[in-house]
């Protein structure tokens, strides 16, 4: 598909064009918007206020890097701005200004699915999600989701951190009851 | 296991992950940007409105200055002969004027019974119009007139559309036909309103009756068009408003945030008018009565008005600073340097040597060592004004191109004269001009309009050109001898914007 040629079409307000760039992306795009909310409804809230924003935002596109990536950033950003105005997110996305990073070397081996997997970082709280989806999954630093969020980077690298060893003892309970039920039994 | 391969596992699982949206998704999309272009087009109308008021209103000052020039001077030509031989011939011009009356009223006459085979059908035809649309605004209310002129040929017609063309024809042929004239006599029938013309009447009563009966069945179909037009508008003026409440703020990117900068220069013409949406130039040209008028002059003649200035050159050059709001609005704030000038037609340069002691008082007692006559129009006098202004402007893009963007600025902008060299008029001496800035109102206020296209668009440089239109709201001579005036500037933009580093 040109892109290129594609984001022109939109830009000029082209609804066939506009449908096509909306089909090309809404699958991937919901799924990092699932991975930031709660549910599937409000997924397709942040899916929706994203694809505006995109549509809005066409000329600002440079043809510079991937229209993905720069497709995906305006859904992490809204999906931020999400979290932050809604009021079954905001009370818990707060974030202490904790300094401790709990060590946890472990680097367990995972046998799980992306769905999967994801539905275990959903069920972090809020603020730990967030952080662990930017850091490990968006590949933003610490000093970048400091930004972000305006939060110092230290407490970014501790919430990860709480957030990274709370998830992997999920994962090793996850596989020890796998293990116990068979689910790995046919591998 | 490697450092970091927990993350990359991660990573790599949930890059994949991927579900199927609702459809509603898509359908709550749609709607949204579309109704986006639904306000932006409100809003372009708007703008585009006030443009064309300003555009219109500063053609009409501009362009209107040498015809109000021409106009004062045969004016003035008048007043001054009025002056001088108003006592002594005053029943000579009256009867000079009714002979004259009476010798282009013969001519008229001569000229309409030579045209006689054509009758103006041009006329005709006009007043049939105005006939019509008197039915249509007033269908009660009949057609009737005591006199009718009707040419001789026209009595082949038919009797009912004579009859109407009777009537129609003869508003206009008792202006302008005199009945006295002999020629007039032979080719055009007058006739009085008798038994036969009471039966014409109501025989076109009766051919009218129907096309009344017609006309009032249109406008009853008319008022329900348009109280159905009135309907539909207001439904949608309200689902318009509901989906505006509706509205998300867009956010910005970080970079769209930051201020950039440029410069402006803007060559045009500036002029001074009587009033800020002023369309009648002449005014300027009537000398006020004022009472408290220093005027010395004597012998009885009217001092000679204010002459109509004409435009002169004018340019703007300094620099601004824009901040992006949305991603097709911005605001800028600017500093820049203002010259503006206007060009007086006056008379002889007057000073102390060349004028009788009196004179010399009065140039004494307004400050000044010379003054020059405001009759005459010997040269131009070019008054110049210097201004520091602060415009703050908000700019719409009004098309899609990303390479060559329209864009729409309206602003207001605040300026102060910090030096100029200009005339002020006053009656004293039978009309004169002297150097002075006391009637200057030196803080202005005004209000801007322009179309920017860009020329040039790269990363860090952007070129635009387009028309400007400055309206100053507050007078910029308040004279207690003349209209008050104000300043106006039309010019063309060039800007040069440059981004900064990111």
């Amino acid at each position: 598909m040109d892109h290129q040629k594609l984001v022109k079409e939109c830009i000029r307000e082209i609804p066939a064009a506009q449908r096509q760039l909306y089909d090309h992306f809404a699958e991937t795009m919901l799924g990092v918007c699932y991975r930031y909310t709660k549910s599937m409804d409000d997924a397709e809230d942040v899916l929706q206020d994203g694809f505006v924003k995109v549509f809005r935002n066409l000329t600002q596109y440079k043809y510079e890097g991937e229209l993905g990536a720069w497709v995906r950033r305006i859904m992490v950003t809204t999906a931020l701005n999400f979290l932050k105005k809604n009021s079954r997110y905001n009370h818990e996305f707060s974030f202490d200004n904790e300094n401790l990073h709990p060590v946890v070397d472990d680097n367990p081996e995972i046998k799980m699915t992306g769905k999967e997997l994801a539905d275990l970082v959903r069920q972090l709280p809020v603020g730990y999600q967030t952080i662990f989806n930017l850091h490990a999954v968006e590949g933003f630093s610490h000093v970048e989701i400091g930004k972000m969020l305006g939060i110092n980077e230290g407490t970014s690298r501790s919430q990860y951190a709480r957030a990274r060893a709370l998830l992997i003892s999920w994962i090793k309970k996850n596989d020890q009851v796998n293990f116990k039920t068979g689910v790995y039994a046919g591998k | 296991m490697p450092e970091n391969e927990f993350e990359n596992k991660v990573s790599s699982e949930m890059q994949e992950l991927k579900f199927k949206p609702s459809e509603q998704v898509w359908l709550r999309v749609e709607e949204r940007i579309r109704k986006k272009n639904k306000r932006r087009v409100v809003v372009i109308i708007f703008l585009l409105a006030g443009l064309a008021l300003l555009g219109y209103w500063q053609r009409s000052n501009l362009f209107g200055e040498k015809k109000n020039d021409i106009a004062k001077a045969e004016r003035q030509k008048e007043n001054n002969s009025a002056a001088s031989g108003v006592t002594n011939n005053s029943s000579t011009t009256q009867q000079n004027t009714e002979t004259t009356k009476q010798e282009e009223r013969k001519t008229t006459a001569d000229k309409n019974i030579n045209d006689k085979s054509t009758v103006d059908r041009s006329v005709i035809d006009q007043k049939r119009i105005v006939v019509s649309k008197n039915e249509i605004n007033n269908p009660k209310v009949k057609i009737k007139h005591e006199t009718a002129v009707t040419p001789a040929h026209k009595k082949s017609k038919t009797e009912g559309e004579q009859q109407l063309s009777v009537d129609v024809v003869s508003a206009s042929s008792q202006k302008q036909n005199p009945v006295d004239d002999d020629k007039a006599k032979d080719t055009f029938t007058v006739k009085t309103k008798t038994e036969t013309d009471v039966k014409l009447d109501e025989a076109k009563q009766t051919e009218v009756k129907p096309l009344e009966d017609k006309i009032d069945s249109a406008k009853a179909e008319m008022t329900q068009s348009e109280e159905m037009f009135v309907k539909a508008k207001d439904t949608v003026t309200k689902e318009i408003l509901l989906k505006d409440s509706a509205a998300v703020v867009t956010e910005k990117k970080p970079s769209e945030k930051k201020w950039k900068w440029g410069w402006e220069l803007t060559p045009g013409k500036s002029s001074l008018n009587d009033h800020v949406f002023s369309f009648n130039m002449n005014k300027s040209a009537a000398p006020l009565n004022n009472p408290n008028s220093s005027s010395s002059s004597g012998g009885g003649t009217a001092p000679a008005g204010p002459v109509a200035s004409t435009g002169g050159f004018a340019f703007q050059a300094g620099g601004f600073a824009k901040k992006q709001l949305t991603s097709h609005s911005s605001i800028s704030f600017g500093l820049r340097y203002a010259y503006y000038s206007d060009n007086l037609r006056i008379g002889f340069r007057m000073t102390p040597a060349s004028s009788p002691a009196s004179f010399t008082q009065l140039l004494d007692a307004l400050g000044v060592n010379s003054a020059y006559g405001a009759r005459g129009y010997h040269f131009y006098f070019n008054n110049q004004y210097h201004f520091i202004e602060l415009p703050v402007n908000y700019r719409l893009q009004l098309n899609k191109n990303e390479s060559h963007p329209l864009f729409l600025q309206a602003g207001f902008k605040v300026g102060r004269m910090f030096a100029g060299k200009a005339l002020v008029y006053d009656t004293a001496a039978g009309g004169i001009y002297y150097q002075s800035k006391k009637y200057f109102n030196k803080t202005q206020f005004g209000l801007s309009t322009s179309l920017n296209w860009t020329l040039i668009r790269k990363q860090k440089f952007e070129l635009t050109l387009g028309p400007v239109i400055d309206l100053h709201l507050n007078s910029f001579i308040d004279n207690p001898f003349e209209e008050k005036k104000h300043l106006f500037f039309a010019g063309l933009r060039t800007t040069v914007r440059f981004n900064s580093k990111k």
